[in-house]
């Protein structure tokens, strides 16, 4: 009690120093809890003004924002909040009003200063909203960021073409003439504006070369228009005309010309970038590889032989010298498509060329093998070198001789397996069937599944050219149980014209079978004595159809058009024959490719149509029909 | 083509009608291409030639006068046909007309001239009604605002809408698509050809041609949309001199007593529906059912409409609309997938819904002297189809069931006589 004794006991005193202290405590915590529950409360607030907001109900947003705003008028959420909904509601008055008493509490904010521009446009006040943007602008005209600020306001309100000169001015006040690039060539494309858009390209290009695969990639959507690419090579040659060693430039020219097939143009760009970067013939080969997989032959060949004259020392040099003899053996062989898929014709480039054929490219093949003797290249070389003596020459002991040289050169390289395949299919051509089978055998055990398909197949093929029946469909069971290989189509096909035939008449196939072995050696008179043979002695046989059917492409081969139709007519008129569908696609065929009668051809098309509705082909009949007729398609 | 046309009207008119060969393209499951069977019949009109709508006859075939030209042609175009001799097709008219059949003649006499409503960044591929008429080789003009507003709708006979969106808010796709380059390269397209045209707003100029379109309607036209084209057109409609779009859309907000503001009196098939004006909601109104936001999870494997059945005889028009090979057509999706039912006005002819529901697929209508046919969905082989999908083949769906009721739309304006029945 403290009574007259004015000096409480130390009990006493803490006590009320307790006391005292746990009233502050309650009296923090009180505050805070309020300041806590009254947070708590904005935030449910704003979490229901949003809802509103994004379902649209812009009444109810703008009360809550407003109501959150009267509390807390520093709060920017707040602000925007109600700045949103007063111009959504169109009430651009009280939304002026809240903006104005925003930014003169906050001066400096160019943001802000472009936001009430908007809402005077919004609002009607053109020249109001303009003299608030100029006067962002003005604020630091050299400042690229406050012009951005107005130009997104711009867009906003799709005053695109003010944009555009809004960035245009900017770059003269910055004195930076690839300011704004990107937006503008957006801009640009947009508006179809190709030429304008890849000055921007290329204005970035000049300023950063590192940029260029990007900028092909944004370019790439807009070059897909005919005339955008157009526009983009010319101005890309201008530009490339005036600053003639600017090697990013080059290189976006020689892009665009492949992109219209125009591969001597790109490899002329090429040329030059290879001599502006120093890179000995690497360019020049980089481009050949290129054209090379786009089936650009000519160009390919082009390149490949620049690297090999003029860099005989780099390291690409044996790439290249067998590149070029590759793209020469594909341009011999009327491959080279450079020439017909380009949009424009380029005089530079004839379809097919070289006066030496084969012959020449054997011998490109052969200094290879002999300045490389033992090398992967040689290996390469006698490869092709083969192929192109048994395809081609039909020079089958040369031929062999090549892929024997891989075997022993790279006894372990996967060419060694394919040279095995295609000895065997060289001794098959030379009746040595003994041997061919030696080599499929062996095959047999080799670790690419692919080769050993294929020398299932061949060896399928061997015991029926041998009468082996049993055994040829065995093996042909095995491709019919697997639906993924490639051969499985062919092998199914075969296995039946086999079943069937080998118990109506085997001595029927038998004849036929040494006949199709003839054709397989190219002994294609002797084929055709030994089919007619087996049609005479067999007149009633199954096989019969299928024998005219060679018999007619036999003809074909041997220059003989109208006895080739003829045999397929033969088979066309058996209404029984399961081969009279095709064979009236051959007449139309024949008709069409070969004599090029397109009256005929089409009579051709349209009897297998008539008399044939249901057959595989009537969807190509239809299709020939139509491209000869012209129809639009 | 000449030539053709004096082969045929020689081989038709040499015969008598007793003793006249018929060649029959049947629509029943034995077609084995329903929608090049349209193209065929079509061809031959073009050519001057007569061809026989048989009504509810096996799915609807086609008779005509035996010509080679024309067995070969049908031939070609991979379409089976039946050869009748005179006396199998006397029987047969028979059977057709008598009383006690619900099937009917139609004699289609002329080519309609048809046009489609598109922009000029349209793909044939983006639309099933362009899909339908390139595979049946059915020609058409493309036009757009300018042609609609300059008069050029009265020298066709036949109208159809393109997903093309009367309202002016682009499709509704801003809340997904506003930053994509075909998006504001859309719009851009749509402003400059706006301003071109003198209106300040898309949305406006957009109006102005849905006016127009009625009108074409109004004087004997035949329109036919799908999709959005459909519930698009009508709202905007109802809603002129009202704006209905957001500043993303037009520059300023919508009005908001928009609602209150529409005029149903002004549309033509669809009432009282209740607008949805939010600009991210992929949505135009309460009459798409069901909403396309978020989009509904439906199985395809349940989801069929019914073709309601006809009096051929008596109701020729609609019987028309509906022929086709099945009763129950496969559902298919799109920006407007049915129309809710509730909203339609009874004024309105419903040809096909899903049972049991709110929803109807396919409507019918008359407007002044001409009439509108709608028909909900995007691509009936497609059955939900989003923005970049490839392009539905239609050499995979040659018998379509779906497709076939676009393509009864496109023969109907050449059967103008019949309609008096009604």
């Amino acid at each position: 009690m403290m009574g007259g004794n004015l000096q409480a006991s130390p009990f006493v005193w803490n006590i009320m120093r307790n006391r005292v202290l746990l009233s502050w405590v309650i009296a923090i915590i009180s505050v805070f809890g309020i300041a806590f529950a009254q947070n708590d409360a904005a935030a449910i607030k704003l979490r229901l003004a949003q809802s509103f907001e994004q379902n649209g109900d812009w009444e109810q947003a703008a009360e809550l924002y407003e109501a959150l705003f009267l509390s807390y008028p520093q709060n920017v959420v707040f602000f925007e909040g109600l700045r949103r909904g007063f111009t959504q509601l169109k009430q651009y008055d009280k939304a002026i009003d809240l903006i104005q008493d925003w930014i003169s509490g906050k001066p400096g904010n160019p943001s802000m200063l472009s936001e009430l521009a908007g809402v005077y446009y919004l609002k009607g006040d053109e020249r109001k909203a303009d003299s608030l943007w100029q006067l962002v602008i003005k604020t630091d005209p050299r400042n690229p960021s406050f012009y951005r600020i107005v130009a997104s306001k711009l867009m906003e309100f799709r005053l695109y073409d003010r944009a555009i000169q809004l960035f245009l001015d900017a770059r003269k006040a910055t004195g930076k003439s690839d300011q704004f690039s990107e937006d503008l060539a957006s801009l640009y494309s947009v508006f179809q504006q190709y030429g304008d858009a890849t000055q921007e390209y290329v204005t970035i290009l000049n300023t950063r070369p590192d940029q260029l695969q990007s900028i092909q990639s944004r370019m790439s959507m807009m070059i897909s228009r005919p005339e955008a690419l157009l526009e983009a090579r010319k101005v890309v040659e201008t530009e490339k005309n005036r600053r003639g060693e600017s090697i990013p430039l080059r290189r976006m020219a020689a892009w665009l010309s492949m992109e219209v097939k125009e591969y001597s143009a790109a490899l002329d760009e090429y040329r030059v970038i290879d001599k502006l970067t120093k890179a000995s013939g690497n360019e020049l080969f980089a481009f050949g590889q290129t054209a090379a997989q786009e089936r650009a032959y000519e160009a390919a060949a082009k390149a490949f032989q620049e690297v090999v004259e003029q860099y005989p020392g780099g390291a690409r040099f044996p790439f290249a010298r067998f590149g070029y003899a590759r793209a020469r053996e594909e341009t011999v062989a009327g491959l080279d498509t450079s020439g017909s898929r380009a949009a424009l014709p380029d005089p530079a480039w004839p379809v097919s060329e070289t006066p030496q054929g084969f012959g020449g490219v054997l011998r490109l093949y052969e200094a290879i093998i002999n300045d490389y003797p033992g090398s992967d290249f040689a290996a390469q070389s006698y490869f092709r070198i083969g192929v192109i003596k048994q395809e081609r020459l039909f020079d089958l002991d040369g031929a062999r001789a090549a892929y024997e040289k891989v075997r022993t050169l790279q006894p372990h390289h996967p060419l060694a397996s394919e040279a095995s395949l295609r000895i065997g299919q060289v001794s098959t051509a030379r009746n040595d069937l003994v041997d061919a089978r030696g080599q499929y055998l062996k095959l047999m055990h080799d670790r690419n599944p692919d080769i050993k398909q294929q020398a299932l197949a061949a060896l399928a093929e061997l015991d029926y050219f041998e009468a082996a029946y049993d055994s040829a469909e065995t093996k042909l069971q095995i491709f019919a149980a697997s639906s993924t290989s490639d051969l499985a189509n062919d092998a199914l096909q075969f296995l039946y014209f086999l079943q069937e035939n080998k118990f109506a008449n085997p001595s029927a196939l038998a004849s036929f079978a040494r006949a199709d072995l003839l054709m397989k050696q190219r002994k294609y008179s002797e084929a055709l004595a030994q089919f007619e043979e087996c049609m005479r002695l067999f007149p009633n046989a199954l096989i019969v159809d299928d024998a005219k059917m060679k018999t007619a492409e036999l003809k074909l081969l041997l220059g003989r058009p109208m006895e080739a139709l003829e045999s397929f007519s033969g088979v066309a008129a058996q209404s029984l024959s399961i081969l009279s569908d095709r064979a009236q696609m051959r007449i139309g065929e024949v008709y069409e490719s070969q004599l090029r009668n397109r009256e005929k051809a089409i009579e051709a098309y349209e009897r297998l149509l008539e008399k044939y509705p249901h057959s595989l082909y009537v969807d190509k009949a239809r299709l020939r029909i139509r491209m000869l007729r012209g129809d639009a398609l | 083509m000449k030539q053709w046309t004096v082969i045929l009207a020689f081989l038709l008119c040499s015969g008598n009608a007793a003793g006249q060969s018929k060649l029959l393209i049947p629509m029943d499951l034995k077609q084995s291409d329903h929608l090049k069977s349209y193209g065929v019949a079509f061809w031959l009109l073009e050519k001057e030639g007569v061809v026989d709508w048989l009504l509810n006859y096996r799915g609807g075939s086609f008779l005509a006068d035996y010509a080679e030209v024309l067995a070969r042609e049908c031939r070609i175009r991979g379409v089976s046909f039946e050869t009748l001799d005179g006396s199998a097709a006397a029987a047969l008219y028979a059977e057709v007309q008598r009383d006690d059949n619900n099937m009917d003649v139609v004699r289609l006499e002329k080519a309609p001239k048809i046009a489609v409503y598109v922009p000029p960044n349209f793909k044939p591929w983006d639309d099933a009604v362009t899909l339908a008429l390139e595979y049946a080789e059915i020609p058409y003009t493309k036009i757009w605002d300018e042609e609609v507003l300059s008069g050029k709708l009265s020298e066709y006979d036949w109208l159809h809408l393109h997903h093309e969106d009367f309202t002016g808010q682009y499709g509704k796709f801003y809340s997904n698509y506003r930053n994509a380059q075909w998006y504001v390269q859309q719009q851009v397209l749509y402003e400059r050809e706006a301003k071109r045209l003198g209106y300040r707003k898309v949305s406006d100029e957009k109006k102005a041609v849905a006016l127009a379109i009625r009108d074409f309607i109004g004087q004997g036209g035949f329109m036919f949309a799908m999709c959005s084209a459909t519930d698009s057109y009508d709202i905007a409609l109802a809603a002129g001199g009202v704006d209905i779009c957001d500043v993303m859309f037009d520059g300023d907000p919508p009005d908001r007593d928009a609602q209150g503001k529409l005029n149903f009196a002004q549309s033509l098939a669809f009432e009282n529906f209740t607008l949805d004006m939010n600009p991210l909601r992929y949505e135009y109104s309460d009459i798409d059912i069901p909403p396309s936001d978020p989009p509904a999870i439906r199985d395809p494997e349940t989801d069929y409409f019914t073709l309601f059945e006809f009096s051929a005889k008596y109701d020729p028009v609609p019987t028309m609309l509906t022929q086709d090979h099945v009763n129950i057509v496969r559902g298919f999706m799109g920006q407007t997938t049915a129309f809710r039912k509730k909203l339609i006005k009874r004024t309105v002819v419903v040809l096909a819904e899903r049972e049991g529901t709110e929803e109807v697929r396919y409507l019918h209508g008359n407007f002044g002297r001409g009439t509108f046919t709608w028909y909900a969905g995007h691509d009936p082989e497609d059955y939900q189809h989003q923005v970049g999908d490839p392009p539905t083949d239609l050499n995979l769906h040659k018998n379509s069931p779906g497709y076939r009721l676009i393509l009864n739309n496109v023969l109907f304006p050449a059967a103008k006589k019949k309609q008096q029945k009604t």
